[in-house]
């Protein structure tokens, strides 16, 4: 029965296997930390491959040359030995690598592709708008005209029309325009007044046009991998292009030719040491302590409260006014999280009140989070 | 009705391209720069911020690399082996987790392994990350091999710590986010990880030959 045997050896088995144990390292048509794989069977014979894949070491210590010297190119950097895969995992491997169908990266649908056509809600209310307006009309028309039909009844006289022009320029008109201007000119002053020093809805052009919703959305790459030091210090912390080169010495290629190009400029900046001069978004007065420890780590707060909805901007902007009103009202309102917290242990008097009322919230103000000392000194 | 021409009167006009540029400018300002200021007494100090230019130094970066040879506060422990395959195999020969690792330590471990780990190696170290397998993402990133084959449940936890230290073939190097005491909590969690896969293999293989045995 020699059946089962040869049926062992399957591209579909393969591609199980070269994703359990050689995806890590190799690439199909790419170099990776190894060599890339296509047409590795043309190159060497099916005996040395399964001699080196199995247990590499020993082939190097028995003086085979070609194991040698492939050892030496990648920077004596081992490849694991594989004692468990069987002569036909091996040939199955080498099956799906020599496969003509390209990579497993074959796309599974687009990502655009899945999402359906929304209904723009904005049509609807163009509609809605179209339809109260012939209501109006129409409405305005029959007015005109039962009042005609009670002039004619009566037999008063018809009043005579006033014309449009001769309206628009009467006192009342002029009295509601002014009115109007008054209205929209006190609103600019006040809210450019408002708006002066603050920078809600700051959005500058960055170096890499780096998309958060990507990275952040769709990818789920946690804020902390990038903005490591924000549970630790008073800064959130701009990754190093080292942290880009993380993922990006592998993925080199965009999801489209405008992507691809934006990670060039990772290459560009890795290869000549000079940082990528990203812009400051958020920026507070010198005046003004804030820590990000304080709030991430202590208060326990989620970054999207401040920032927004980061993981959905394509280009990010400010989100909050990060006026000293909007710190105050989150610090009154926002209800820390008090017990089993070690940074509050020594609020004594407050575990104290807690302990006769469990009702009682504790905000961050009750914790002299709106004392003028607390962010200015 | 007389067919008086009227003169032009401009108040009209004016007044309604006032108007509208007053609707105009109440809504649009350039969102591309941060916008004006009034008097910003002491809004801009005059010592450099954290990731501005600065001339004084060659490369004109305000954040600067630690002194070498400093030694930083907190958990410190000099990792001494190098960033070779030699100081690979050594690491895993002769360094150890320190003793009496406990549950804050695994809680700890977790919450690290989430942030940095966990993108690609998945929550439960099973090589399935939110960037290796994602149905909207056209070029996954690489698998990495499962935590649960078979020469990485016997990887020494030495090895472990180098990679994570140095980093080890795609992986990246994590030594510079993580500090010492953080690194063993991961590796910590992560053989906690593999203990479980291990005990439900065993607890699998024990149900199955008690279910196999009382068969006549």
């Amino acid at each position: 029965m020699t059946l089962p045997a040869r049926a062992e050896v399957s591209a579909e088995k393969g591609q199980k296997l070269f994703k359990q144990y050689c995806a890590s390292c190799h690439g199909i048509t790419n170099k990776m930390v190894g060599p890339a794989l296509k047409g590795i069977t043309q190159k060497r014979s099916e005996k040395w491959l399964i001699e080196w894949i199995r247990n590499n070491a020993a082939l190097r210590a028995a003086g085979d040359k070609d194991a040698i010297a492939i050892w030496e190119e990648y920077g004596r950097n081992e490849m694991p030995a594989f004692l468990s895969l069987t002569d036909d995992d091996i040939r199955s491997i080498l099956a799906y690598v020599e496969q003509d169908a390209p990579a497993a990266a074959a796309p599974t649908g687009g990502p655009g592709a899945a999402a359906p056509a929304r209904e723009q809600p904005t049509m609807l209310l163009y509609v809605i708008i179209a339809v109260l307006l012939a209501i109006f009309l129409t409405l305005v028309r029959a007015n005109m005209l039962l009042r005609r039909m009670t002039a004619e009844v009566t037999g008063e006289p018809m009043p005579e029309p006033v014309p449009w022009g001769q309206r628009l320029r009467s006192p009342k008109a002029i009295a509601f325009y002014s009115l109007v201007a008054v209205g929209l000119l006190g609103f600019t002053l006040a809210d450019s007044a408002i708006r002066l020093g603050r920078s809600k809805n700051y959005t500058p052009e960055q170096p890499i046009n780096f998309s958060h919703e990507l990275h952040a959305g769709i990818l789920k790459i946690d804020c902390r991998y990038c903005h490591s030091s924000a549970e630790k210090s008073k800064v959130a912390g701009i990754p190093t292009v080292n942290t880009c080169m993380n993922c990006h010495a592998a993925v080199q290629q965009g999801r489209t030719p405008e992507g691809t190009a934006e990670i060039q400029k990772i290459y560009a900046a890795y290869e000549n040491n000079r940082p990528i001069q990203w812009v400051k978004i958020h920026n507070l007065p010198d005046h003004v302590y804030f820590s990000h420890a304080q709030h991430v780590t202590v208060g326990k707060i989620a970054c999207q409260t401040c920032h927004g909805p980061v993981e959905s901007m394509k280009k990010v902007y400010q989100y909050a006014s990060l006026s000293m009103g909007w710190c105050l009202n989150c610090h009154r309102q926002t209800e820390v999280q008090f017990q089993d917290n070690a940074y509050y242990t020594m609020f004594t008097e407050l575990h104290e009140k807690l302990k006769k009322d469990s009702t009682l919230k504790v905000t961050a103000q009750m914790t002299g989070g709106d004392e003028c000392q607390r962010c200015h000194y | 009705m007389t067919g008086k021409q009227r003169a032009y009167q401009p108040t009209m006009a004016i007044g309604t391209a006032l108007l509208l540029v007053g609707l105009w400018s109440s809504c649009y300002y350039p969102r591309s720069k941060p916008g004006w200021e009034y008097m910003p007494d002491m809004a801009h100090g005059t010592a450099y911020e954290t990731y501005s230019i600065n001339p004084f130094f060659a490369d004109s970066m305000a954040s600067r690399p630690a002194v070498p040879r400093s030694i930083p506060r907190g958990p410190y422990q000099p990792f001494h082996f190098s960033k070779t395959p030699q100081g690979y195999d050594s690491a895993g020969k002769h360094w150890f987790m320190p003793v009496g690792m406990d549950e804050e330590d695994l809680k700890a471990g977790q919450h690290h392994y989430v942030i940095y780990c966990a993108v690609c190696h998945g929550p439960e170290g099973k090589a399935n990350g939110s960037i290796v397998e994602n149905p909207n993402v056209v070029n996954p990133y690489p698998p990495p091999p499962s935590y649960f084959r078979e020469d990485i449940l016997n990887l020494p936890e030495g090895k472990m710590y180098y990679s994570i230290y140095y980093g080890k073939n795609l992986m990246g190097a994590y030594g510079k986010v993580l500090n010492p005491e953080e690194i063993w909590q991961v590796v910590y969690y992560v053989k906690s990880l593999q203990k479980k896969y291990l005990d439900s293999v065993q607890a699998a293989a024990a149900s199955s030959a008690a279910a196999s045995t009382p068969k006549p």
